[in-house]
This record gives structure tokens, sequence and C-alpha cells, in this order.
């Protein structure tokens, strides 16, 4: 209910009601920004990838209809923003090659990944963000924060089900390898110390 | 099989810790301004009339032209100016009895009419609704 009570009024959205627009960037921005920043890999273009995916919002306020939510629907104009500024960049990253880490190698990045800190396993993510390509990082950024419903995930990017659920399992596989190569990189670290 | 679950589980470990990065101060505002800078623009330049309306009463105005083109004829209803002008000193005379205007005249007040009635019309629906 409360949620419900949260909600912008879409309707003085469109008709221009600033106080209304502003609680709508408000309740998305972070999320926004944050794939933003994860799929073009820098800070002021993220902004401006975030301020344009707003604005679209806004233009094209009128159109949304109601058939998926509203969230889903914004989240898919940051995404698909995202990669009109990639490509217009002309600076798309080559995806990291999928190769599943083994068994034994899972079981040491587990291990690994249970010793470190809250704050640790933040810098280990924005590391790993960096280096996975854009779709990826847009991927999984919008599942864990989100989504966490393939059948949200299949309407957010426009594809099928089963497609998500492939492109997950890559995307998740690629930042187990970058994972696996962090920590790597963090034992050497620590063992020169 | 089993690697795929536990591949999931320890992806789904570390992004349990992932937190949301936030824009710089002010974005809000920034954004705010932007979209409604776009919102006044759209309001002033916002036509009154669609484009289809100009064209409609274009081609209504050019055939009431051709018509009255056609069916004008000089010498039946041509109005003679020179006699006019010389008795319009004298507004006791039956000088607006004995008036009479050309076909094409007539055409071009009824289309100014027309034209007339259909932007008060348009024009009192769009100003009730712009300030209700």
């Amino acid at each position: 209910m409360s949620q419900l009570i949260d909600q912008p009024d879409l309707k003085a959205i469109a008709e221009g009601d600033a106080q209304a627009f502003a609680k709508l960037v408000d309740m998305h921005k972070n999320l926004v920004f944050t794939v933003a920043l994860r799929m073009v890999k820098n800070k002021e273009e993220a902004e401006e990838v975030a301020q344009d995916t707003f604005i679209k919002v806004f233009k094209s306020l009128k159109k949304f209809k109601g058939e998926c939510k509203l969230s889903t629907w914004i989240y898919r104009i940051a995404y698909n923003t995202c990669l009109d500024s990639i490509k217009k960049h002309k600076r798309m990253q080559g995806a990291v090659p999928v190769s599943a880490l083994t068994g034994m190698e899972l079981a040491v990045v587990n291990t690994a990944l249970t010793a470190l800190e809250h704050k640790e396993k933040s810098v280990v993510i924005e590391k790993c963000m960096q280096q996975l390509s854009a779709k990826d990082a847009g991927l999984v950024t919008l599942f864990y924060f989100e989504e966490k419903k393939l059948s949200e995930m299949a309407v957010l990017l426009d594809v099928a089900e089963n497609t998500v659920k492939v492109q997950l399992f890559r995307a998740r596989a690629r930042l187990a390898k970058l994972l696996k190569e962090q920590m790597e990189l963090g034992m050497i670290e620590n063992y020169g110390k | 099989m089993e690697s795929k679950k536990e591949l999931e589980q320890i992806i789904d470990r570390l992004m349990a810790e992932d937190r949301l990065q936030t824009p710089s101060e002010g974005f809000t505002e920034k954004v705010v301004d932007k979209v409604m800078a776009i919102h006044i623009t759209k309001i002033e330049y916002r036509p009154l009339l669609p484009q289809w309306v100009f064209y409609g009463i274009g081609i209504l105005v050019v055939g009431f032209m051709v018509l009255g083109f056609y069916l004008y004829t000089p010498n039946e209803n041509y109005l003679d100016y020179h006699f006019a002008l010389e008795k319009m000193g004298d507004w006791s005379s039956q000088l607006f009895l004995q008036f009479q205007f050309s076909k094409m005249v007539m055409y071009v007040i009824a289309v100014a009419g027309i034209l007339t009635c259909l932007q008060t019309i348009v024009l009192r629906k769009h100003l009730n609704s712009r300030f209700a």
C-alpha cells in the first residue's frame, strides 16, 4: 500500500510537475547511474547517460502504457541509452572469454571470498565490473539490484527468457573468472607486504 | 550442473555485498531543470492547430478562390467605384441600398467568417484546457 502511495504521479509529470518528476528521479537515479557507470566505465559519461535517460523518460512518458513495471521501463531506457552511447563512441569492450572455472577453482574462490571483509568485497566488485563487458555488467547489475526474475529481465532486455538465462550464466562465469584473477592479484600483493 | 550451482551461489554471495553508486550532488536538480526547459519550449512552440488543419484551410481558401474566379462575371455585379465616390458625401442618398458586392467579395467574406468561427471554437477549447 505504502508502495502505491510512494509512486510518482505520472499524469502530473507529463503535465510538467517538477516536484513529481524530481521524486521519480530520486527513486531511480542511483540504479540508473550505477548501471551507466558500469557499462560506460566513465563517471562523467555515466552522469550524462543517466541525465539523457531521464530526459528520454520524460519525453516518452505518454507512451508508457503500464505493460510492465515503471522501473523496468526506465531501466530498459537506461540500458539502451548506455549501449547507444558506447556505440557512438565506438568502444565496445571485448568480452572476457567464457571458460568455466573447475570445481576446485570455484572452491578456492569461495573460500577466499569468505575471508574478504565487506569493504574489500566492494572494491573487488568494482574492479571486476570495470573489466566486464558493458552488456554483462549491465545485465548482472540490473539482475541483482532490481529484477531477480528472468521474466522481468526478458522484458527489460527485450529478449526471450531462455536467452536471458544463457546470458546470465555466461556473465556469471566471466565474473567468476575475473573474481579469481582479482583474488590472485590480491594474494600476490599481500604476499609482497 | 553442480559447479553451475556453485558458481551461482558464489556470485550471489558476492553481489549481495554490492552497493549502488550515487551520482554527483545536485543531479536531480540538473535533470529537472533540463526537463522543465524542454517542457516550456514545447508549450511555447506548440502550434495551436495541427498542421493538417492549416492544409485543410489552405485547400478550402484556394477552392473558394477558384470557384469565385469561375463564377465571377464583371459586367453584372461590378461596383462602379467612381460613381460611389461621387456620392459618398450624400449620406441621405440611396447609395448603400444600391451598394452591391461582387460574388468574389461575398466568397471571401464567407471564408473569413468560417475561419473566425473555427478559430474561436478551437481557441476557447484550448484556453479552457490550458487554464483549467
